[in-house]
């Protein structure tokens, strides 16, 4: 939509779809009779009680609803502990495509297995940190392209959307007949940084 | 907004132009202008102004902040300032463009004018990059914008407020078991119509 | 020059209380910003749309008369292109919400008859949004078959998001507005004077951008 783009998901969202395909670690805790095929290490026709699955989120929810759960959802290995650490170290330097295509999506879905708020307070930190590395991308029209890749899908949205802006603002300043402008969103980087460490500036 | 919509509101703004031709007042619907007497000021909207000069029908009188002293005293208070200045008008970067774009030959010293005002958009558009990267850091949730021309305010969209938004989502959602989307109502849809049960 | 071009606007009441042109063009520039910028579709001008279309047709016919060589016809036609232009980019900027979230807008608009408040739509465009959700729910019925009532759940309404971060300029000093920043307790209260600029969450304003306090930019 031309006045808003933010995203925000709907029941049409492939966006959202495409994140509750995301599988996640369940464990079963009633026997399922006659859907042992959905284990491919067994032969047995009965799914039994503790077998550990991966099942797509929106199955996974479903089954773990209600007063007689038949699955426990787990949270999937990049919301645990040693992954956390990781982005809590340097969010920056993280490829966040290869952790999940949607890594907030998913996240946001998971978070309630996880009591301690970990997750939560995981996600936040990892999008406020990598902010300003989707800003400059946005940006900066001659940077590596190649960085595009390490974003997740709600981070790729963000940056095509400031993108596209960015490339209208300079196009705009470029076309007056007046030249007044040469790339402004491409300064040098050093003289850049000087004016930005000395700023605290919003009033 | 695309810039070329800023530029439309910005067209708006009022000028002084000295015609070289006589005409009665004008009745626009937006309000009467003239009359014109060639070689005495009147003033019309930019986007006359510009209409006008480019048939060579008259000369702009530029907007008094349209000179070097002025503007090299606007370009040292903002890099002396931490927060951003007031502009000496509204519109500054549109009007520049149209003026020294359409009307180099009214306005004296234009290389130099120029060049400060690119300076100034540089300054100008640093600090909103390193104010945008404070508020998501700080994860505020309101920002007062008051010197900020629609221009650069347009050009802080939509990258930080979709930011923002996407912070408020994540601070607010209580998922896990209570979307509201297709990937988890489907199926408490369907209970209700389809069987799964063999 | 051809000093013969006799231009005049449609006479306007002059009463206190009415709007001249120039008003009625501030109004609607007004409205082209805040239905740009909200999530939500806001309450229609349509009074003074017609007012304006009404004179612009009005000088179009007056314009044709004009001889072509006259240079005034230039500018009359570049001021009859900017209103165009806004009242038309305003008015597909509303019908473009309609498309999007036409099913809450009927919902809400048949809440606001049933308690006596003024509609948000005018006829013309409720008539669409009607017409339009009827033509959807065609198709879904004729592609979906197999799956019965499928425009039924709740789930299925799309809604904008009214939490959205809009920029606002104050009409007047306004005291106390309550941010919503996401976090449920500890809201801030801030205080704004007139004139002034802030980028805020839609949710914590949208009453006095309705009540005509701020608007959006």
């Amino acid at each position: 939509m031309s006045y808003n783009s933010s995203y925000s998901p709907n029941y049409y969202s492939m966006d959202d779809i495409l994140a509750t395909q995301e599988r996640i670690p369940c464990k079963f805790l009633q026997k399922v009779p006659r859907m042992g095929r959905l284990n491919p290490s067994t032969e047995e026709n009965d799914l039994k009680e503790g077998t550990d699955l991966e099942l797509p989120l929106w199955l996974a929810i479903d089954c773990s609803m209600g007063r007689q759960p038949v699955v426990a959802p787990e949270l999937p290995k990049i919301f645990k502990e040693n992954y956390r650490e990781i982005l809590k170290a340097d969010a920056n330097a993280v490829d966040l495509h290869k952790f999940s295509l949607y890594f907030y999506e998913l996240g946001s879905y998971v978070k309630g297995f996880d009591h301690r708020q970990e997750v939560h307070n995981i996600l936040l930190h990892t999008f406020i940190t990598r902010f300003r590395l989707i800003m400059d991308l946005a940006n900066n029209s001659e940077s590596d392209p190649s960085i595009q890749q390490k974003l997740d899908m709600l981070e790729r949205r963000i940056y095509a959307a400031g993108h596209a802006a960015a490339s209208k603002l300079n196009k705009w300043l470029l076309e007056s007949g007046a030249q007044l402008e040469a790339a402004v969103l491409v300064t040098n980087h050093k003289k850049r940084k000087r004016v930005d460490d000395d700023l605290i500036g919003w009033n | 907004m695309d810039p070329d919509e800023v530029e439309f509101w910005a067209e708006k703004t009022p000028i002084q132009i000295i015609p070289s031709f006589n005409s009665q007042t004008m009745f626009l619907i937006g309000g009467d202008i003239g009359p014109f007497r060639a070689s005495i000021p009147t003033r019309v909207p930019l986007w006359m102004a510009i209409h006008l000069k480019k048939q060579q029908q008259c000369k702009i009188i530029p907007p008094d902040w349209l000179d070097v002293e002025i503007l090299t005293n606007v370009k040292e208070q903002e890099k002396d300032n931490k927060s951003f200045v007031k502009m000496p008008s509204e519109h500054y970067m549109v009007e520049a463009k149209l003026i020294l774009g359409n009307a180099a030959d009214d306005i004296p010293r234009v290389d130099e004018i120029r060049t400060i005002i690119k300076d100034i958009w540089d300054i100008r558009m640093s600090k909103l990059r390193s104010s945008m990267d404070l508020m998501i850091k700080n994860s505020s949730m309101y920002a007062a914008v008051d010197n900020l021309t629609l221009m650069e305010m347009n050009s802080i969209r939509p990258i930080l407020p979709n930011a923002l938004d996407q912070i408020y989502r994540m601070k607010t959602i209580k998922r896990g078991l209570t979307g509201r989307t297709q990937g988890t109502s489907i199926l408490s849809h369907s209970k209700s119509t389809v069987s799964f049960n063999s | 020059m051809d000093d013969t071009l006799e231009i005049d606007n449609l006479a306007v009441s002059e009463s206190e209380d009415e709007l001249s042109l120039e008003q009625m063009i501030e109004v609607i520039e007004e409205a082209w910003l805040n239905e740009k910028f909200a999530p939500e579709i806001l309450p229609h001008k349509t009074e003074i749309v017609e007012l304006l279309l009404g004179q612009i047709t009005h000088m179009e016919e007056q314009l044709q008369q004009v001889s072509s060589t006259d240079f005034k016809k230039g500018i009359h036609q570049m001021e009859l292109d900017r209103l165009k232009y806004l009242v038309t980019s305003y008015l597909r900027m509303r019908l473009e919400k309609i498309e999007t979230f036409f099913t809450l807008i009927l919902k809400q608009e048949q809440q606001r008859t049933e308690k006596n408040e003024e509609p948000y739509l005018n006829p013309n465009e409720f008539e669409f949004a009607q017409e339009y959700e009827q033509s959807i729910k065609d198709h879904f019925e004729s592609i979906m078959s197999f799956c019965p009532n499928v425009m039924d759940t709740e789930a299925q309404i799309i809604s904008p998001n009214v939490n959205s971060m809009i920029i606002l300029k104050s009409k007047k000093n306004i005291e106390g507005i309550t941010v919503d920043d996401g976090n449920a307790e500890n809201n801030d209260l801030i205080d704004l004077t007139s004139g002034s600029q802030i980028l805020i969450n839609y949710n914590s304003i949208a009453s006095l951008l309705k009540n005509g306090d701020v608007h959006l930019i």
